[in-house]
């Protein structure tokens, strides 16, 4: 079985040997190393054929991807950087919602050889369809049994077949486990021999930093991601279920890897919570609309204004919703007014403290 | 140039830091940078027993460079090891680009070096 992250790798190192026939020139800087292939996403860089990477500073290239993302648009878009000490084109495309960006880089680049750069701008563009064909297929057959492994083992939950297809992405993935709201492991896979055991580690993690953060009031992690020189640890709660994912990778791109397991693994949990309503077997509760936000970390948590004046049952007055009297009601007490004259059609009296 | 002068630096990187502060890896604020007069021991208690529990139970042995980034519905916090006694806690309002998040750590581990407090070294 051939991982995806290996097969990219060996994507780029074969468009590196088949420069050879597009020019001398091309050639050269790939023998000198002066020619690099990237693939990398918004949190970094998967795949890199440089092994000299101190020569291709990339402070500069913070300008080229900011402008890519910004623009909204989904069709595919190309940056091109042409100047006396490097070439730079930076392609780009989107699988579900989520930006990859390949580029080519030459450093040193040939004077005066305008034609090269439509050969160069031919090799991205083959480069980058070849790796979105390839991240396309795996993202799509996650949710796949067709794979040997699957149809040897028999799983009760589609959640075990998304987890078990993720682990194919990569050699480097250590353990891939579901957690309960309790920080109890539901299930856990990995290419580590003791992937149940750093899974109840995780859990024990995500437990205890739950505990820690429930002290600042309405302030709720969506995902805590823990890195280090070898290694790099994800958990975070799947949105629309109360189950949470863990993953744990090493290795050199331990960082960019986490994040994209997450985001490939997150993105088809909870596309299948709100196409079945089920997760893990059991039905999930509608989920409540947030009606508390904060600003800042320091300041506390604001109502969210559905209506211009609202009251709490139980009391005679009616409030503006930034009122102070309001910031320990329990938002289900609430009832909202559009208009002043509604509020006191009811009963109610303006409060003393807001005016509204 | 002392730790004022660094944090002051990074707090004017981006709009969206709210906070720089420097705490013990006991979760004790050291000095600190934002741009209201606020009370930073929870948050600096929070952060380092998280950090803590991480390494413990991740087995990052101590010297590695470590960083934690925790992700909310209004805010982002980074945490990573800037000397071997020191943290380093950056909160973020909204989800910033993942490159501004790197470059300030980048620029907080290369700075580091000219100032004498910060001055043990960590494996990175």
């Amino acid at each position: 079985m051939t991982y995806i992250d290996e097969q990219l790798n060996a994507l780029a190192q074969q468009y590196l040997r088949q420069v050879m026939k597009l020019s001398p020139t091309l050639a050269d800087a790939s023998h000198e190393k002066r020619l690099r292939l990237t693939l990398e996403t918004a949190q970094g860089i998967l795949i890199d054929t440089s092994s000299h990477s101190e020569y291709f500073e990339r402070d500069w290239k913070y300008n080229l991807i900011p402008i890519l993302a910004s623009n909204q648009a989904d069709d595919e878009q190309t940056c091109l950087f042409f100047s006396s000490e490097r070439w730079e084109l930076l392609a780009h495309f989107k699988l579900e919602t989520l930006p990859f960006y390949t580029t080519v880089s030459i450093l040193n680049p040939p004077h005066n050889e305008y034609a090269l750069r439509y050969e160069v701008q031919a090799l991205l563009d083959c480069f980058n369809r070849k790796c979105q064909k390839i991240l396309t297929d795996f993202f799509a057959d996650l949710l796949s049994e067709n794979s040997q492994e699957n149809k040897q083992s028999s799983h009760s939950h589609d959640e075990i077949l998304i987890i078990k297809n993720l682990i194919h992405f990569t050699p480097h993935t250590e353990c891939l486990a579901l957690l309960d709201p309790d920080g109890f492991v539901l299930t856990a896979i990995g290419n580590d021999p003791q992937a149940e055991q750093k899974a109840h580690n995780l859990a024990l993690f995500y437990y205890r930093s739950l505990r820690e953060f429930s002290l600042l009031d309405a302030v709720e992690p969506i995902r805590m991601q823990f890195s280090s020189n070898h290694n790099a640890v994800l958990v975070g709660m799947i949105e629309r279920t109360n189950i949470s994912l863990a993953i744990s990778v090493f290795g050199k791109n331990a960082k960019e890897l986490v994040d994209l397991l997450w985001i490939f693994a997150e993105s088809k949990l909870s596309l299948l919570a709100a196409r079945t309503a089920k997760f893990w077997g059991a039905d999930l509760e509608a989920t409540r609309r947030t009606v508390r936000i904060r600003d800042s970390w320091f300041n506390p948590p604001k109502l969210v204004p559905l209506a211009k004046y609202v009251s709490c049952k139980g009391l005679k007055s009616f409030h503006i919703p930034t009122c102070i009297t309001l910031s320990r009601s329990n938002e289900v007490m609430l009832n909202w007014f559009a208009t002043r004259s509604e509020a006191i059609h009811s009963g109610l009296s303006p409060c003393n403290t807001c005016h509204p | 140039m002392n730790t004022f002068t660094f944090l002051h630096n990074i707090l004017l990187i981006s709009s969206q830091i709210e906070a720089v502060i420097c705490l013990s890896k006991d979760g004790f604020p050291l000095q600190w940078r934002t741009h209201t007069t606020v009370s930073v021991e929870e948050i600096c208690s929070i952060a380092a027993t998280i950090f803590a529990v991480g390494q413990d139970y991740i087995l990052i042995p101590k010297t590695d460079y470590s960083c934690l980034s925790v992700l909310t519905k209004h805010g982002y916090m980074v945490t990573f090891a800037i000397s071997e006694k020191v943290l380093l806690l950056i909160l973020f309002i909204g989800n910033p680009h993942a490159r501004t998040v790197q470059s300030i750590i980048h620029k907080a581990l290369t700075e580091k070096s000219n100032i004498p407090e910060l001055s043990e070294d960590i494996n990175i």
